[in-house]
């Protein structure tokens, strides 16, 4: 499975429709923009349809495009 | 100097109470009626006579609990704590928030008897020690504080949060007295993608000890719709308890 094709999927779902996304991108803030409430409910789209827990892996840190594929490929 | 004697003083009633909360108590309401002018300048303007004096005293009382809790932890508000039929009727999944509204802290001792309580709520460096309980979430980072809510939610418990927030959050808006109030979305976005009900509750003194009061429980899967009733209920409660309105919910009134 196409990690970052998935993860680009669920943002296209949740109305992210950014054709300019790469890894350096946060996910809130200055990049796609997403308040807390949507990154959550992206993680939680990633967690039901990878089967882990990935906001685990990335607690204290700025939630990226990139750092978030990094983490789903670990997994 | 005024500041540190007032810290003194605080430090002070906190190990009173520390050992005999009550004793302490009577302390803070003794401070709370000599500083009442300190009092009339922070409260809102339509508060007085007795309305003012309580929204002083909760102030006073505050304070002394915090630094209590902070220092000894929450041992000593156990006994404060009233029996409560609605607390021991709660049954999970369901998000419960309140207002700070009353004194707050004593919620750790009411979530211990609740048991499976997940607390989510943001760091307060003035409170290094934790004072709530089982486990807390710095709101700075809300995703993933959300995450935990919704899966803890799922894993059958409950979650505990204060709706009025120090810190940036994502916001709605409620009509409130007549002008907006800005609440933390968190919780509300939890009952929504958790489906499970929210419950509203507050602390309020009575006398010596501490009562919990409950709003009517609401399942839903519009956040503005579970904001606003949670609001209206707590717009009732100050209507016939006026002096309980906190600083920190007057400070997102806009």
């Amino acid at each position: 499975m196409n990690v970052e094709a998935v993860l680009r999927e669920i943002l296209r779902n949740r109305g992210v429709r950014s054709q300019s996304i790469d890894a350096a991108t946060p996910l809130g803030g200055d990049g796609l923009g997403l308040d807390s409430i949507a990154i959550a409910e992206v993680l939680l789209d990633c967690e039901a349809r990878f089967g882990v827990n990935v906001a685990d892996l990335l607690s204290g840190e700025t939630i990226t495009f990139g750092a978030l594929v990094e983490r789903l490929e670990q997994r | 100097m005024k500041h540190r004697v007032s810290l003194l003083g605080a430090t002070a009633i906190a190990a009173v109470m520390a050992h005999a909360p009550r004793l302490a108590l009577v302390l803070a309401d003794v401070v709370a009626r000599c500083t009442l002018r300190a009092g009339r300048r922070r409260a809102p303007r339509n508060l007085d006579g007795r309305a003012l004096r309580r929204f002083w005293s909760n102030h006073v009382r505050h304070i002394v609990l915090s630094f209590c809790a902070t220092r000894y932890g929450t041992r000593p508000l156990q006994g404060l704590l009233l029996p409560s039929p609605e607390l021991d009727a709660l049954r999970p999944p369901c998000v419960i928030v309140t207002f700070h509204a009353g004194p707050i802290q004593a919620f750790s001792a009411a979530l211990e008897r609740l048991g499976r309580a997940l607390v989510l709520r943001q760091v307060d460096p003035s409170h290094p020690r934790d004072i709530t309980l089982l486990h807390t979430i710095g709101g700075d980072r809300g995703a993933l504080g959300v995450v935990h809510g919704v899966r803890w939610l799922r894993d059958g418990g409950f979650v505990f949060v204060a709706i009025d927030p120090s810190a940036p959050a994502s916001r709605v808006d409620v009509p409130f007295q007549g002008r907006t109030l800005r609440l933390a979305r968190g919780a509300f976005a939890m009952a929504r993608i958790a489906s499970v009900p929210l419950v509203p509750v507050v602390t309020r003194w009575r006398g010596s000890q501490i009562e919990l009061v409950f709003g009517e429980s609401l399942s839903g899967s519009d956040e503005q719709q579970l904001a606003a009733h949670v609001t209206r209920w707590f717009e009732n409660y100050l209507a016939e308890n006026p002096g309980e309105i906190s600083q920190r919910t007057l400070s997102l009134v806009s």
